[in-house]
């Protein structure tokens, strides 16, 4: 696979562009810690010596001990792998998060979710919370439970995971491009009732290492984690709506390499058949698609060997030939123009080979 | 249960001979804390380990002392400890002066850390730190009356 970061999407083209790189999900979800609250640490040394050549019994140490705390530790991730793509207005548009109880002791958690984020941009009107409650994959309005913080706040056993969905309308007369931020925490209930704050951003929020005697699973006390950190918050985090009629996404690789030998070493001569994917997703459609890939000087381009969606295509285009996709050898650039295309349709398949110099 | 009355009957061993015994062990465990000092550097101090949370470095330190009468022979001394469960040893904390360490991953073979061998996914391999389950220090001196020493090593809670 060889990606390329020669792209242009030009001309009234009113879409958000995502090269799909990498993962699309946070990876900050890191495996929970081990030991489980309320567990007593023991140990007992043992020597063995002896006396004028005679063996002695054997003698133990006293025992010491040590209880394993509570560790309250929470990580919330955003789950929808970038900017939602809204209209505007728009009703029932959903965000999905994950709360994971990453401590080592049952907690119960608060999920709170904030549509009045600072970083600016519109504020979605949140409408309603659902906790994942079916096991069906996605929102099912009925069968998962709708949820109001603060009401029925969820019980998570260490390790556990609960999927939360944010549903909110969107305002009207935005305009294309506006993001609108929701933010979701979750807050232990311990930290509520114990510090009386619900907000990292309140005065009185807990820093890690802050511990409440004798409230842990198992007796022991109950230490603030890591997650608390007010400059690295794991306990909440953003998911974002984006004023957008469709989404774009374009992945280029290289499909097919032949060197002058018949094998595929990349040397002068070798051929490489290069493919771009261009996938329109949304309920609107993109205007003015055309995407261009200049290829670098080490690259000559192959005459005539431009296809779109498994058609070939001439290399001329407007005004010289019929349409606007084709090869401007002035610019070294391929051109495709689609014009319009509806959110949904089939993958564009383009095509093309070009010759190492 | 069984465990429960297994530690009592050892409790019980320990009161019953602790009055004869010519060497005694002291146990003790504390909690390893890092710290920033007034210079900004980074230290490490020792702590009450009343209550411990997962990540956490701990030190057991057992002081053994001859309260007997008699010199306790030159290089009959040994003391065997267990990794405590859920923790695991940190590699390179064993300590103890005038000892011989080797370690044991079951609790019944003790040996130096290269001949400790395990099945890693089916291969014959090293046994790493973490899968260390035992220590045991061999004290090479002669113990006289009133005399004491000791040895240490370090865990982390998983």
């Amino acid at each position: 696979m060889i990606a390329s970061k020669n792209f242009v999407l030009d001309r009234r083209l009113f879409v958000l562009v995502s090269l799909l790189v990498g993962g699309l999900f946070d990876a900050q979800a890191s495996h929970a810690l081990g030991t489980d609250a309320g567990v007593n640490i023991q140990n007992t040394a043992s020597v063995n010596f002896e006396i004028n050549g005679t063996a002695q019994t054997p003698v133990n140490s006293n025992t010491v001990q040590t209880l394993v705390d509570e560790l309250i530790d929470v990580v919330v991730v955003d789950n929808n792998g970038g900017p939602v793509a809204v209209s505007t207005p728009d009703t029932g548009i959903i965000l999905q998060f994950t709360v994971t109880n990453n401590g080592n002791g049952a907690e119960v958690f608060r999920v709170i979710a904030n549509p009045n984020v600072v970083e600016g941009g519109f504020d979605p009107l949140l409408d309603q919370l659902y906790l994942e409650s079916n096991g069906i994959p996605g929102l099912q309005i009925g069968a998962d439970t709708a949820y109001v913080s603060g009401t029925s706040d969820p019980l998570l056993a260490e390790d556990e995971s609960l999927v939360v969905y944010v549903v909110s309308n969107i305002p009207v007369s935005l305009s294309q491009g506006d993001n609108g931020d929701v933010e979701l925490r979750a807050v232990s209930e311990t930290i509520i009732t114990q510090a009386g704050v619900d907000n990292p951003d309140d005065a009185g929020w807990p820093t890690p290492g802050t511990s409440y005697a004798g409230l842990g699973n198992g007796g022991g006390d109950i230490v603030v984690g890591t997650s608390h950190d007010t400059s690295n918050l794991l306990m909440r985090t953003t998911g974002r709506y984006q004023v957008s009629d469709a989404v774009i996404n374009v992945t280029k690789s290289s499909i097919t390499v032949l060197d002058p030998f018949g094998g595929t070493t990349l040397v002068p001569g070798t051929v490489i058949t290069y493919q771009i994917d261009v996938a329109v997703t949304g309920t609107g459609s993109a205007d003015g698609v055309v995407i261009s890939d200049l290829l670098p000087a080490e690259l000559e381009y192959q005459l005539n060997s431009l296809s779109i969606n498994g058609v070939a295509e001439d290399d001329d285009f407007a005004p010289l030939g019929v349409d606007g996709s084709g090869y401007n050898t002035g610019a070294s650039t391929v051109v495709v123009d689609r014009g319009v295309v509806a959110g949904g349709s089939p993958t564009i398949v383009i095509t093309f080979d070009a010759a190492i110099r | 249960m069984t465990h429960i009355t297994l530690m009592l009957a050892l409790f019980a061993v320990l009161t019953a001979t602790a009055a004869q015994a010519q060497v005694r062990l002291d146990n003790t465990i504390k909690k390893v804390q890092t710290f920033v000092n007034e210079s900004g550097e980074v230290q490490r101090r020792m702590v009450d380990a009343d209550s411990v949370i997962p990540g956490d470095e701990l030190q057991y330190t057992v002081r053994f002392t001859n309260h007997g009468e008699q010199t306790v022979d030159a290089g009959t001394i040994v003391i065997t400890d267990a990794i405590p469960t859920h923790t695991e040893y940190l590699d390179g904390t064993a300590f103890g002066s005038g000892t011989q360490i080797s370690f044991s991953v079951d609790g019944e073979v003790f040996a130096a850390p290269a001949q400790l061998l395990v099945l890693n996914e089916g291969d014959e391999g090293i046994a790493s730190a973490q899968q260390y389950t035992g220590i045991r220090w061999a004290f090479s001196p002669m113990l006289a009356p009133g005399e004491s020493s000791y040895v240490s090593f370090n865990v982390r809670l998983k």
